[in-house]
């Protein structure tokens, strides 16, 4: 049975309920009202977002779902793990929607997809300085000088590196 | 959008990945704007493995270069903290004011929240401060699971008046963790402490116990719930051997342990004066023994429960191990021959090979490489995972022509094999002409694409992995004789790949 999402922007998206439950949100939200053609309201997210998301969650429609209890060994081994071809090419889009989609994947509760969006910009920081990662995302720089100084100061211990 | 308008929730996930996944600095993370800034001291996991006083190979984690520095970096720590503290040295010992500071700051009671504890005490210095014993002996220890303790071993005997010294505060951390379970040390500060509260033995399920100097025995009876056990000592050849004659060991006399399942042994720990006692041996399921050359004649020939082996340098006699399931393999630089598979009689499904070396898995190698041999251990492989700790390990041309057969009609070998893993040593110099990482998947895929084509089934797992060896970033084997694979990146070479 198809499920109807409404978004921000007052776009509907007719989806099979398989893949609109990737979202734990939803899927928790359709299990409290049972059976019914109610559209559900996603305020946070807009249609180009959900667009994108609801591409990732119908791709990935018959992977398992996590199950919330401890990784075992082979689970954690697997996050350390590269992002996988298709998803790399999925998440290959422009900055605004990167931080957009990690945002629906945070609130739809979609955890491969939150996961997928945090190492693409763990990926994008690894090696960069302080000013690379400001010049790279945009960021102003709000420390006072002193500030600045003093965090060095307060943290010249050595590191794991 | 820029990323500081992701909530903190988000941006701490991302720290999460850079340091410990990417093995990344803290400092950008600190230094790019204040919403970062907040987020990282605020994530207590950045900031709980800390180490004082060790040089910066020692742990992951923060390395504190000041007391100072200890304070600010225990004050973000929150729960779950694992602190590695070493005694400092002539030249490194903090003044009286930094003491008196880093108490005030972090209060008496500061290891409250410690999970593991591991020290190292300088028994060699001359003149010590005492300055661990300062900081640690007000401390009480409610949440500690784990203590490593280890002395400066070449001054343990000259040193006698520190020993006591130290072994009054190893008393009185162990006195206060009733939570301990894991303890690794050295016997004779553990003989020296006089422990005299059952609780603690009772608590441990888990003990390592380093050096054979003493010639008293282990106090093996008070230790009722144990588990897991490593003995580790020096070999011959790395010490004085009359020095060794001075002070015979006796490492296993009188073991009881009804519950022991787990045994680590590291050097030649069996002398003429010991022996392997059948009783423990019946109980056996995972077992280590790591440059136990003399070991091989003091093994029973039954081990019944043995599901796990564990083995370097080591030449392998028969034995009876029926429900061996995994063997794991370290060829290290000193390996020098075969491991005499042939008659062992073991058939595990799960080998494991660690390669320091790579000639000896090459087809030159006259001596017989561990892929040159047709021994029936191979028979029932399912799972091969291979790891190399040198910069030019490489899968030989004898290893891959087991594995995929070759242009000669040779059929690729291992029939029921499903699973194969290859790890590398990650290249520290970007310049260095290893194959790139495609090349590695391409070849993984190339075996098993042969073997595909001779009519075995393909792999359900096909990975290969890029490790951090042993510098900084490698973490040491666990007690479990396991590799850590927490910095290891991993690439899945099914993939994408059409069933």
């Amino acid at each position: 049975m198809p499920v109807l999402l409404v978004t921000s922007d007052n776009e509907q998206f007719r989806v099979e309920k398989v893949v609109a439950q990737r979202s734990v949100l939803i899927k928790n939200m359709l299990e409290d009202v049972g059976e019914s053609d109610q559209p559900i309201p996603l305020p946070n997210v807009t249609a180009p977002v959900l667009k994108k998301v609801l591409e990732y969650c119908d791709h990935h429609q018959t992977d398992p779902l996590p199950t919330g209890d401890e990784p075992s060994a082979d689970e954690s081994r697997k996050r350390t793990t590269d992002i996988s071809e298709w998803d790399q090419k999925f998440i290959t889009v422009d900055q605004e929607m990167l931080f957009e989609i990690i945002l629906a994947a945070n609130y739809l509760d979609i955890k491969p997809l939150l996961d997928v969006g945090c190492k693409t910009v763990a990926n994008m920081i690894k090696g960069k300085s302080p000013e690379e990662i400001r010049k790279l995302f945009n960021i102003v720089n709000d420390f006072t000088p002193e500030e600045e100084a003093q965090i060095k100061k307060e943290n010249e211990w050595a590191e794991d590196r | 959008m820029p990323s500081r308008d992701l909530p903190p929730e988000i941006l701490v996930m991302i720290f999460h990945i850079h340091v410990f996944l990417h093995v990344g600095s803290r400092h950008p993370l600190l230094l790019t704007c204040k919403s970062w800034y907040y987020a990282a001291v605020g994530y207590s996991p950045l900031w709980s493995r800390i180490g004082w006083g060790m040089s910066s190979n020692c742990i992951p984690g923060i390395q504190c270069r000041s007391l100072g520095d200890l304070a600010l970096v225990v004050t973000r720590a929150g729960k779950n903290i694992h602190m590695a503290l070493k005694e400092p040295r002539e030249g490194s010992i903090p003044s009286e004011q930094e003491i008196s500071s880093f108490l005030e700051s972090v209060g008496p009671n500061w290891l409250v929240e410690c999970r593991s504890l591991s020290v190292r005490s300088n028994v060699g210095s001359d003149s010590p401060k005492r300055i661990l014993e300062r900081i640690l002996r007000h401390s009480s220890f409610p949440a500690l699971e784990t203590m490593e303790w280890d002395n400066h071993c070449c001054f343990r005997i000259t040193h006698g008046h520190l020993h006591i010294l130290y072994s009054s505060l190893f008393r009185h951390i162990t006195s206060n963790a009733p939570k301990m379970r894991t303890l690794n040390t050295d016997l004779e500060l553990f003989i020296c402490s006089k422990l005299r509260s059952s609780a603690v033995f009772d608590s441990i399920s888990s003990l390592h116990l380093d050096e054979g100097y003493s010639s008293r025995p282990i106090p093996w009876n008070l230790f009722t719930n144990l588990k897991r056990l490593g003995l580790s000592t020096f070999t011959a050849d790395m010490e004085d051997e009359l020095e060794l004659d001075r002070y015979p060991y006796f490492w296993l006399q009188g073991i009881v342990a009804p519950r022991l399942s787990s045994l680590f042994l590291y050097g030649d720990l069996i002398d003429s004066y010991d022996h392997f006692p059948p009783e423990i041996a019946k109980g056996i399921t995972h077992l280590v023994l790591k440059n136990a050359r003399g070991m091989a004649s003091k093994l029973p020939r039954e081990l019944p429960a043995l599901t796990y082996l564990g083995i370097e340098e080591h030449s392998l006699e028969p034995i009876e191990v029926e429900q061996l399931d995994e063997l794991e393999v370290t060829i290290n630089h000193r390996w020098s021959g075969n491991f005499n598979f042939a008659g062992s009689g073991i058939m595990p499904r799960i080998i494991r090979v660690n390669v320091h070396h790579n000639p000896l898995i090459d087809p030159d190698n006259t001596s017989g490489g561990l892929f040159t041999t047709d021994a029936v251990i191979w028979d029932r492989l399912e799972e091969l995972h291979v790891v190399f700790l040198c910069l030019d390990g490489d899968l030989g041309p004898v290893i891959l022509r087991s594995l995929q057969g070759d242009k000669e009609n040779r059929v690729p070998c291992f029939p029921w094999l499903r699973c194969l893993t290859v790890r590398y040593l990650a290249a520290q110099d970007p310049e260095t002409p290893l194959p790139t990482k495609q090349q590695r998947v391409d070849q993984l895929l190339s075996i098993m694409r042969n073997r595909v084509a001779a009519g075995l089934p393909r792999f359900t797992r096909l990975e290969v992995g890029w490790g951090w060896g042993w510098d900084v970033r490698y973490l040491p084997m666990p007690f479990d004789g396991s590799l850590d694979e927490r910095t290891t990146e991993w690439r899945d070479c099914l993939a994408g790949i059409a069933a």
